[in-house]
Parts: C-alpha cells; structure tokens; sequence
C-alpha cells in the first residue's frame, strides 16, 4: 500500500467484523462494544472498493458521529467519511470533511496526504474526459473515454 | 536508482497509545518532531531505504494506532511483518506493564514465527522516569527481543533502533529470502504501482 486510498481489507477479517456488528446490534452488551464494533465494520467496509459497501461506511459512520461527543473519535469518524468519500468520487463532501480535520489540526500529516492524494485522484478523473455532473450523458461519456484508452493500450501491445 | 535495493521490509511500530510510536517514526524517516502530535488515525505508513553493513534495504514501516477503537482491526495489518517495534514510556509505568498483551496480541496476529522484535523504552528525556533501564532490558531478554532506550525528542538511540532490528532481520535465514510478493523487491521501478486507471468502481 503506497496510500490509504489503496488500502485493502481480506474478505475473512470484514465478514469477522460484519458478524460482530450484527451481533452487537441484536443484542448488545454494552453501548461501548456496540460503538466499537460498529466502527470496526465501517473502517472495514471504508477499506473496499465497493459503491454500496462505500455507502454505508459513511452513514454507519455519521451515526457514530452524531452519537459522541468524543473529540479524537470524531475526527476518525470524519477521516473515515472522507476517505470513502474520495473513493467514491464525491469529492465536494471529501474536501469539506477534510477541510473541517485540518481547521482543527492543521499539522496533521495524514490527513494533509489524504488532501493530495485526493487532489490527485480529481485530477487523474478529469483527464479521462467529462466532469461527473450526473446523468447518462456523462456516465456514457466516460465509459467510451475508457473503452477507448483500453483500445489504445491493447493496439499499442500488438 | 533503486535498482540495487536488496529487499524490503516490512516493519510494524506497536504499542500503547501516546508512548510515541509515530514520534519515533517521523523522527526516523523525516527528522522531525511535533511536542503536539496528533493520535495516529488507524494506521500510517512510510518508506525509507537504508544501508546496513553494506546492503540496501526498502522499509515499509505500519505505524499503528495505539487507541482502543482501533483494535479490532489492526492485527490485520501485522500479516507479513519481517520486525516490530514494540514502544514503551519509560515515564509511564502502565505502559510497560501492558507489554505482555502486545506480544499476546503479537503471536496471535502475526504469521511468521521468527519474526524479529524490538523493544523500545521511549521518552529518556523526561525526568520522571517510573521505569529503569534493567527493567526493560529484562522483559527484552526474557522474550527474546532487542532493546533499546530512546527519545524521539532528542534524537537519542532511533537511528539505532531501526538499524540493529534491519540487521538482525538480514541476519535471520530465511525471514526476508522467502518474503512472499510483497517482500523481496530486486527493484527496478520503485514504490509505485501502475495505477489501474479510470471507472474501477463504476
């Protein structure tokens, strides 16, 4: 891993986390282990590359958010946020989030490298052609930008 | 310009929170330090090539967080780890005592048996010191790990620190030769993957 947006989690330890949670949340032993294996199974699921699972990190993480008033918890909740934030392209929220971290922590090296490497990523987007604005327009857009740099490297192979 | 890198390593920083593993590690890879250093979030990660007796090694270093919250998922990072560095305050007692768990913790997660171990008692530079130089070095030998002092603060024994572990993990037959895919790296193209790029995810 050169970054956390490359960050990977085994399919074993995320069902060991998926398991816990559900546990947890049927029938909890305490506010305290549901809250840590709640946010177990959200950093696990922020370490995929999965739109849905992307999703519920987030609002599996808002919650935990909403629900502490622990200053250092919710910064990790916030970090967490806006790195599936990133990965899902959202870069408006992303940049917020991570905004929001460094007006409390400016010197924090993480999540300044969270701040490149998601600069990074936006510009690498935009060079494959068509600003995501929504739509089928632009979704078609960028499969064909695809599509056809695959078939620029396959020609270039032969 | 790395083409004469021998391997790399790969090096995780453990302990509990607030003893000063990330200290340790900005002070080794970027000679800085922060008297206000922020709780690491989950885990950090930094590269840095050293030589040692005269061979070059890529260190991948895991520094994880020391937080509760964050123990359910760290072991997960510990798979593969040729060294550890297992940091104490020498100025907090509880610390120390909590080494057991970590080395538990350790056998439990880790996959290579003859993973090298340091330990490390950070903090010399402070003056209420509750834990003596014997006594660390007593709990080192009886596991079986190296031993240093050190403070990030000043500087004093890091270097050392990273380099005997590098040396010991070079000197062990068989720990870095049979280093699996993301070990040894008779590197031609440096730490950077090909990116897989455009739609992913979509």
């Amino acid at each position: 891993m050169c970054s956390i947006l490359e960050d990977t989690i085994s399919t074993e330890d995320l069902e060991r986390c998926q398991l816990q949670y559900e546990k947890e949340s049927e029938k909890p032993s305490n506010p305290e282990a549901l809250e840590a294996a709640q946010f177990a199974y959200a950093w696990g699921l922020s370490r995929t590359r999965h739109r849905p699972s992307l999703r519920l990190a987030c609002q599996l993480l808002q919650s935990l958010f909403l629900g502490t008033k622990d200053e250092t918890a919710k910064r990790d909740y916030l970090y967490y946020i806006a790195v599936a934030k990133v990965k899902l392209a959202e870069y408006e929220d992303a940049f917020e989030y991570i905004d929001g971290i460094l007006k409390v922590e400016p010197n924090n090296h993480q999540v300044r490298q969270l701040r490149q490497e998601a600069e990074k990523q936006r510009k690498r987007d935009g060079t494959v052609g068509v600003a995501i604005l929504g739509g089928a327009a632009a979704i078609v857009g960028v499969g064909a930008a695809v599509g056809a740099a695959i078939g620029i490297a396959k020609l270039a192979r032969r | 310009m790395e083409s004469d890198v021998l391997t790399t390593l790969k090096i995780l920083i453990i302990g509990e929170s607030g003893v000063g593993k990330s200290s340790l590690l900005l002070r080794f890879v970027d000679n800085t330090f922060d008297n206000d250093q922020p709780a690491t979030i989950g885990v950090d990660f930094k590269v840095k090539t050293i030589t040692v007796d005269g061979n070059k090694a890529k260190l991948a270093i895991w520094d994880t967080a020391g937080q509760e919250r964050f123990r359910t998922l760290t072991p997960s990072y510990y798979r593969n780890a040729q060294g550890v560095i297992l940091v104490y305050d020498v100025a907090k007692k509880d610390t120390f005592m909590r080494l057991e768990n970590w080395l538990n913790e350790l056998a439990t997660f880790a996959n290579r048996n003859n993973l090298v171990k340091m330990l490390v008692g950070n903090k010399i530079d402070c003056t209420d010191r509750e834990v003596t130089r014997d006594e660390g070095l007593r709990f080192a030998r009886r596991h079986h790990m190296l031993f240093i002092e050190a403070s990030a603060k000043t500087n004093e024994g890091v270097k050392t620190a990273f380099e005997e572990l590098v040396e010991k993990i070079i000197q062990t037959p068989g720990l870095w030769e049979a280093a699996g895919p993301d070990g040894i790296a008779l590197s031609s193209g440096g730490q950077q993957q090909p990116q897989a790029s455009g739609g992913c995810s979509c």
